[in-house]
This record gives C-alpha cells, structure tokens and sequence, in this order.
C-alpha cells in the first residue's frame, strides 16, 4: 500500500544564512495493507517529518514515496488532493477550521466534497460523532471552544 | 481531462516595469486557485490579463468554453478551449456574463451603487436573456438568501449595507448565471474579521456546492490555507514557488516564500 524508497530530506534556511539542515536520510519503508506502523524515536528524530512527507504535506529531495500506484514526489498537486480526498487521511496534534463554523458542519465537510447530499452527510458525521462521545449539545458551537481532547 | 483554463506565458509591461513575466499554469474544473505575494508582485496585474480586464503584451490565456446553453446564453462561441486573448471583445464580454466571475475587492467596484439589491443580481440574468421579471426578482431573492442577506432588503441599495453585505451582495451577482470560474481580487480585504469568517465560510460552500474553479489574489496567507487546494507565490512579477497549498505554506522551498510565510503575525 505504502512504499518508500530511499527518501531524503533537507531543510534550507534562506533567511538564516542558508542552513541545510539533514532531516531524513535514506529512509525505505513498507506498508501492506491493513498493518498499522508506529514511528518512534527521541524528539527531533524525524519522525513527523517523514509522516507528513507520506501525506505530500513536505516535499522529498530525494528518493520515491508511493501510495497505491502514486508517486507523492512527482506528482501534480490534483492528485495529491484526489488521493487526499479518498484515501488518506491525516490527524494532526492541531485542527485548522474556519472559525464559528458548527462541529457538526465540520466533520461532514470532507463526505460533502465527495459529492454527498447534506443530510446524509450530516447523519454520518452525527453517527461519528456519536460513537467518539462528543456531548450533543456541543456539535452546533465550532470546535476552537472544546477542550484538546 | 482538459484543463479549464490554460495560461501561457502572460506578460504585462508598464513601460520599462515588469507587470507580471512569463507566468504559466493550468487550473481543472473544480480547483481552487490562490496567488500570493506582496503588494506590487504583481498578482493583480495577472488576474486583470486573465480576466480580460487589462491586454497582455504576450501569451494566451485558453479556456475551455461550452457551447451556450438554450435558454439562457445567446453567445456564439464555439465550445471547446480557446484563446479569450485573440477573441472578439463581444465574445469576451459574454464569457464575462456566463461562465466567468469577477469579484472585486471593493464591493462598489463590482455593484452598481444606485440600483436595488434585486437590480444588481438581476442586471446580470436579463444581460443573458432573462426578461421576465417574476422569475428574475424571484431568482434575485434567492440568492440574497443564499448569500444570507434578508430578502425584506431586496429593493434596497447597496449604499444603504454594510461593507460584509456589499461583499456578499456582489458574490451574489457574480454567481447567478452559474458560472464555471470565479477571479477573486482579495475578496475578503477590507473587511473586519469576524465578517471575514463567515464570508470564508461562504465561499468555501457555494465553491464546493457549485463546482467552481477559482482564482484567488489575496495577501492574506490564512484565506488561501482555508480556500485553496494550490499556490502560487509571485515576486517582482515572477512566479517564485507553486504547489500544494500546505506544502508551499507548511515546506516553502524558495527564499521569499519563505520569508512570506515567517513573516506572518501570530495572534
């Protein structure tokens, strides 16, 4: 499902006197469909870097990353967002939404641009939110007044 | 799939200035496009050339035209993609009315400032061919809803709304022939932030419910973050750097995007 190859990755500073920093060296990696991968390692090791290189968030200098039949490196940014939309999905430490737009409206914005009527998509992301114990009474505020967890 | 709008190598001189330079890309129906920079690099100089407001001095902007709908265009261009550089000005000027958009960043740039709320959405249906005036004033106040303005203000003008309902009513007008392409000139500047929001809001629904392509000028790096799926960063009237919207924003790779993105203040 996920392969690797060879990936690098380097950081150049412009603006602080052109700094290369060496991020990621040489990384290959396999992913079958259905296993679940845990990447460990001491903070700074590039373990966040390297996931989201896998989601196209960084680019790579070197080396190959593909999903399925796309490579993520060399790809156009149209297939990135395909793949975005049905494959991958990405949860961050953070949540960047439009402010005051109700929780219910966010979870089902993603069924609402695959083309899913608003109900629906509404009854879904009711299902999810549901089943993750988020209190009712909290789904029409926006999720920037809820607590981390 | 054949791009919507292909752009190629425009260039605009203002004498010995550079305008914008060689500027190329290709956007597909249903993206949404957004060009940063600072002010004078030259971004609202493209979008002026793409939109046919301003002649380039080099390049060809080719769109994928249709052919026009019975009963609402009465264009004669052919479908297929052409060049709206080489075409005939009433044949640009139809485009402009059908299928393309131009929202301003002044709401009174893009709104005709001594006609009713209906009248500004409805000049557009009847400079296509709607004469009925039931139907026009019915479809006007459908989008004032759509655009969340009160249909009791419909015979009102627009000197009498808000910066934010201005803004809105324009989107409005733009979007009632159901058009494929949206140019957006900063379409949130100007406004205060809590009217920013819901604006943002607004157009991330109507572009997803619509389908539409659009092209977004702004400064502002948190509106593209929330409206584009693409990037373009221009300098000097150049494109510097151009990708994925979180890719450029999240890994800028050229000097000046990254200064942009580093210079932003945090809240």
């Amino acid at each position: 499902m996920i392969n690797l190859s060879n990936v690098s990755k380097t950081f150049t500073l412009h603006n602080q006197g052109s700094a290369v920093i060496e991020v990621i060296r040489d990384v290959s990696l396999s992913v079958a469909p259905g296993e679940c991968v845990a990447l460990t390692g001491v903070s700074g090791a590039g373990k966040s870097t390297l996931m989201r290189m896998i989601y196209g968030n960084y680019r790579a200098q070197s080396g190959e990353i593909r999903i399925g039949d796309l490579d993520i490196v060399r790809s156009e940014p149209r297939d990135i967002i395909k793949l975005r939309r049905d494959v991958l999905g990405y949860v961050s430490q953070f949540l960047r939404v439009v402010p005051r737009v109700p929780t219910l409206d966010v979870v089902a914005e993603p069924l609402r641009a695959l083309g899913v009527p608003a109900v629906e998509a509404q009854g879904r992301a009711r299902a999810l939110l549901t089943q993750l114990n988020i209190p009712e009474r909290l789904w029409s505020l926006s999720p920037t007044t809820f607590a981390g967890g | 799939m054949t791009p919507l709008l292909s752009v190629q190598g425009i260039s605009k001189h203002y004498g010995p200035h550079i305008g914008c330079a060689d500027v190329s890309f290709d956007l597909y129906p249903g993206e949404v496009m957004g060009i940063v920079g600072e002010s004078g690099s030259g971004k609202s100089t493209l979008l002026n050339c793409m939109a046919g407001h301003l002649a380039p001095d080099a390049g060809q902007v080719v769109f994928d035209t249709r052919p026009p709908s019975s009963s609402e265009a009465v264009g004669q261009y052919t479908d297929g993609p052409r060049d709206t550089i080489a075409m005939s000005e009433p044949e640009r000027r139809m485009l402009g009315r059908t299928d393309w958009a131009f929202v301003h960043q002044h709401a009174r740039d893009g709104l005709r400032m001594g006609v009713s709320a209906g009248g500004n959405v409805g000049e557009r249906l009847m400079a296509v061919g709607a004469r009925h005036y039931g139907d026009i004033r019915d479809k006007a106040t459908d989008w004032l809803d759509r655009v969340e303005i009160d249909a009791s203000r419909v015979d009102d003008r627009p000197t009498t709304f808000s910066g934010g309902m201005q803004q809105r009513l324009q989107i409005a007008r733009n979007l009632v022939t159901g058009p494929r392409l949206v140019f957006m000139d900063e379409p949130t500047g100007g406004l205060d932030v809590s009217v920013q929001a819901r604006l943002l809001d607004l157009l991330r629904g109507l572009v997803r419910d619509m389908g539409l392509s659009a092209i977004i000028v702004t400064h502002d790096l948190a509106v593209v973050r929330l409206l584009a799926d693409r990037l373009m960063v221009m300098k000097d009237g150049r494109v510097v750097e151009a990708g994925l919207t979180d890719q450029v924003l999240d890994d800028p790779q050229h000097a000046y995007s990254q200064l942009l993105v580093s210079s932003v203040l945090q809240v």
